[in-house]
């Protein structure tokens, strides 16, 4: 006599099938979409939640990356690794090659290129034609990012309009657009940092090593820890400490932070996550800080 | 940071996720129901705390705005309304929870 058990859906088993649902919607309605893959954390899952939509087929889109050329090397190793290992095609943009063409101008040689990225990612837009952006944007990393629908239509110059977002009704969703306009699908929208890091350690994904506790050379500014890199090198009057950090999110060298930390492991990052009293970007993207609004800003610029 | 060490052995009871929202008219107090519901589960970290202690002060209020937790925009912030739904996480440990906080005014109400 079998025992009948009440089969209850995990938060990250309904969390993951919403994922595979919003991409598998994307294939069937977009005709030419992209998936962006930085090589961190949240596109890792991103990943793994593509070869669950589609496996044993390939991918019904490519991979791209809008480099700044600010990079770890730690993490573009890894995202052609990995691209290699799914043997699905990855294009890289890079930063460099809109400031050779002229499109994106510095205004000094040590600006952060972050912003810059909406302006070779719409190129790259033009240049294959692409209907449909993937990304790994999370609603509880930013302000702004909780305001955004799961399909965010862009306008044919990338912006982004908060105050005409569509309905998006129970599963149902809109990826309706015409030439030149894009929409950006967010499949992660609903996962917080700490679901991220548990599905990272239920399935076992591999990450780039500066995820991890590591020794660094760091510099103590404005309440936050820089690291000593050739693209941000110290300053006179610095000191600089050798220090046991990891980084809890990876833009590029110029705005990225760690955060002083022993967790080696995923279970140690678990647990160091759940009882952390800084949010993931608060602290550790220089890129958020620079005005009260600045990711609503570069959103209405065109970032992803 | 002091390392994790001895991370203690609890059994997880998963009981999935649950969704709400709230309803309501135009300044009933949904924004500022859901900001204290997450200052009380404690999903409010310090550095957003202090972000929106700063901002209420600029905004030449005595007590903490709450409603700047799920008012994101800066036209909803400078206006103290809500435009859009908002979308926040909260988990007690044993349930997600995914709260969507809604616009009250009628005009707005129609888009979401």
């Amino acid at each position: 006599m079998t025992t009948l058990t009440k089969q209850t859906l995990s938060h990250l088993d309904w969390l993951e099938s919403e994922g595979i649902h919003i991409m598998r919607e994307v294939a069937g309605q977009c005709s030419n979409p992209v998936l962006l893959f930085s090589g961190g954390k949240d596109s890792i899952c991103m990943l793994r939640i593509a070869e669950k939509a589609f496996r044993p087929g390939k991918f019904p889109f490519p991979l791209m990356h809008i480099d700044t050329g600010h990079n770890y090397r730690e993490v573009i190793d890894f995202r052609d690794k990995r691209a290699a290992e799914l043997n699905e095609r990855l294009i890289v943009r890079s930063v460099e090659d809109s400031m050779a063409r002229g499109t994106v101008v510095l205004k000094s040689a040590e600006e952060s290129r972050n912003k810059h990225q909406s302006v070779t990612l719409l190129e790259a837009i033009e240049e294959f034609g692409f209907d449909a952006c993937i990304g790994g944007a999370r609603r509880d990393e930013e302000k702004a990012r909780a305001k955004e629908r799961i399909f965010s239509f862009r306008d044919e110059f990338g912006q982004w309009d908060p105050k005409n977002q569509r309905p998006e009704l129970w599963d149902l969703y809109n990826a309706r657009s015409f030439k030149g306009e894009n929409i950006r699908v967010f499949p992660i929208s609903n996962w917080t940092e700490f679901d991220v890091w548990q599905y990272i350690e239920r399935e076992n994904l591999e990450l780039p090593s500066i995820y991890f506790a590591h020794q660094r050379q760091i510099v103590r500014r404005q309440g936050g820890m820089l690291p000593v890199t050739d693209v941000t090198p110290a300053r006179p009057g610095d000191i600089i400490e050798n220090v046991r950090v990891r980084f809890r999110t990876v833009g590029d060298i110029s705005c990225t932070a760690p955060v002083e930390s022993d967790a080696d492991t995923v279970a140690k990052i678990i647990a160091e996550t759940a009882t952390t009293t800084i949010t993931e970007r608060g602290a550790t993207r220089l890129d958020d800080q620079t005005s009260e609004a600045s990711m609503e800003q570069r959103k209405k610029e065109g970032y992803f | 940071m002091s390392a994790i060490e001895n991370i203690p052995e609890v059994e997880a009871h998963d009981n999935g996720l649950l969704r709400f929202l709230t309803c309501g008219s135009v300044d009933d107090g949904k924004s500022t129901l859901i900001g204290r519901l997450l200052f009380d589960t404690k999903t409010i970290l310090a550095d957003t705390l202090h972000a929106i202690e700063r901002t209420s002060k600029k905004r030449g209020m005595e007590a903490i705005d709450l409603s700047l937790l799920t008012d994101g925009l800066q036209a909803e912030r400078e206006q103290g309304i809500t435009i859009d739904v908002a979308y926040r996480y909260f988990t007690t440990g044993t349930r997600k929870y995914i709260i969507a906080d809604a616009p009250g005014h009628e005009q707005i109400r129609a888009t979401w």
